[in-house]
């Protein structure tokens, strides 16, 4: 299996910034682009890469429908569903742009088809009994857990798409974490479909690994709301199918730590176009903290608080976040009773 | 003393301290929460239950509250020095 998995990482990979690389120039003709805000000459960058990542992500998981037991077709059909539930939502929100009070409860529903799908397919997709750190196995969580599902789906991907601020952050994050989770699920090996979750991780790993090809600094294509969204829920999905709820919460503590800060420090949640202050601001290729006090606090706007940074400088310091989240997590598995 | 700090060792510093202070509070969950009451009775049993939920997600909440407070203060001293420094 992990054969498979190290075969999924490296075309996913492939295939997704191949695509991307030669269709960039028809999304950006055909007006699917944003502007680089952070760039003095304001370039326009084709957007919804994640449109051709999720596609490879449904074709590798119809394909593996084929190579695995009758039994795992279940979880296979939820996995899948809720995956593309996520696609389709950022796929709305990219072309239509959607209110933060529709965004939310969609993400949660999400969340609740998880519980609902595998209910009704039978699919031990989920255990009721999450793994902490000393503590082992919690029983007794059965009902807490059912409402915890679309909770934790609708904050990894809404925290995903909230990473998604700056070239290849996100998508350098999702590669690391994606990658961290795909071994750790082997080692743990307490899931009822350890390989195949360790699988979808690779492969997920891999399409991020394709988007960050295209994506990092400076950026040829955006993700759009579309990859964001999709990747976020895929790794709740892989925290949870995969039994690693706390050390996947760990791995993406800097993300929860941006959503967090942004979310409390205006009071709501909000949509990107929904505030009327920037956290940051740019001047002449400069980013630095908006210092009103109604501006959103994220990750960003605390790192350029001291003095202006330049993108590359900004980026760096968050992909360092994203290493010691990692590392964390790494840590909070061995000190689970497996 | 971290305040003075470039922001990302800052931020890094304090993630550390929330992440320590999270494995601190499990550990202390399992070895004084965990074992507490066990009686017979399930009504008991469920209250007790219950009450340790209560209070481990309390705890929880408290831990995350201190953290943003914080993360707040680092970020408004940046500022304020940034403008006392005539940056702005």
């Amino acid at each position: 299996m992990l054969f498979a998995s190290i075969i999924a990482f490296t075309f996913s990979a492939l295939i997704v910034s191949v695509i991307l690389y030669f269709v960039k120039d028809i999304f950006v003709k055909k007006g699917y682009y944003g502007v680089d805000v952070h760039k003095p000459a304001a370039p326009k960058v084709a957007e919804m890469g994640g449109i051709v990542s999720s596609l490879v992500v449904i074709f590798a998981l119809a394909v593996t429908y084929f190579f695995i037991p009758l039994h795992a077709r279940g979880f296979l059909d939820v996995f899948l569903s809720v995956f593309l539930f996520y696609t389709m939502l950022g796929l709305i929100d990219d072309l239509r742009g959607l209110r933060s009070r529709i965004k939310l409860p969609s993400s949660l529903f999400g969340g609740v088809l998880v519980v609902v799908l595998s209910y009704l397919f039978d699919a031990r997709f989920y255990d009721p009994r999450p793994p902490f750190p000393f503590v082992g196995e919690v029983h007794n969580a059965g009902l807490f857990y059912v409402i915890l599902v679309p909770v934790a789906l609708a904050v990894t991907s809404n925290a995903f798409n909230m990473y998604d601020v700056y070239n290849g952050t996100l998508a350098f994050a999702a590669t690391v974490n994606f990658l961290t989770l795909g071994v750790l699920v082997l080692l743990a090996g307490v899931a009822y479909y350890s390989a195949l979750v360790s699988y979808f991780s690779f492969l997920l790993a891999g399409v991020s690994f394709g988007l960050y090809v295209v994506n990092r600094y400076p950026a040829k294509f955006f993700l759009g709301d579309t990859g964001s969204l999709s990747l976020g829920a895929a790794y709740g999905l892989i925290a949870v199918s995969g039994r690693l709820e706390v050390v996947s919460a760990v791995a993406i503590l800097p993300m929860l730590m941006n959503g967090f800060l942004s979310f409390s420090s205006v009071g709501r949640i909000f949509e990107r176009h929904e505030v009327k202050q920037r956290p940051v601001m740019v001047n002449r290729g400069y980013i630095s903290a908006n210092p009103n006090i109604g501006a959103p606090m994220s990750i960003a706007h605390i790192l350029t608080s001291m003095r202006p940074l330049t993108e590359k400088e900004v980026i760096l310091r968050y992909n360092l976040l994203t290493l010691l989240g990692t590392a964390l997590a790494i840590i909070t598995f061995f000190l689970t009773p497996w | 003393m971290i305040m003075r700090l470039d922001p990302v060792v800052s931020l890094s510093v304090l993630l550390f301290l929330f992440w320590a202070a999270l494995i601190a509070f499990f550990y202390l969950s399992f070895t004084y929460l965990v074992p507490l009451g066990n009686p017979g009775s399930k009504v008991a049993f469920t209250t007790i239950h219950a009450l340790k939920i209560i209070t481990f997600l309390a705890a929880l909440a408290l831990l995350f509250y201190g953290w943003y407070t914080l993360i707040k203060r680092l970020r408004d001293s940046y500022i304020s020095a940034r403008i006392n420094q005539g940056l702005e």
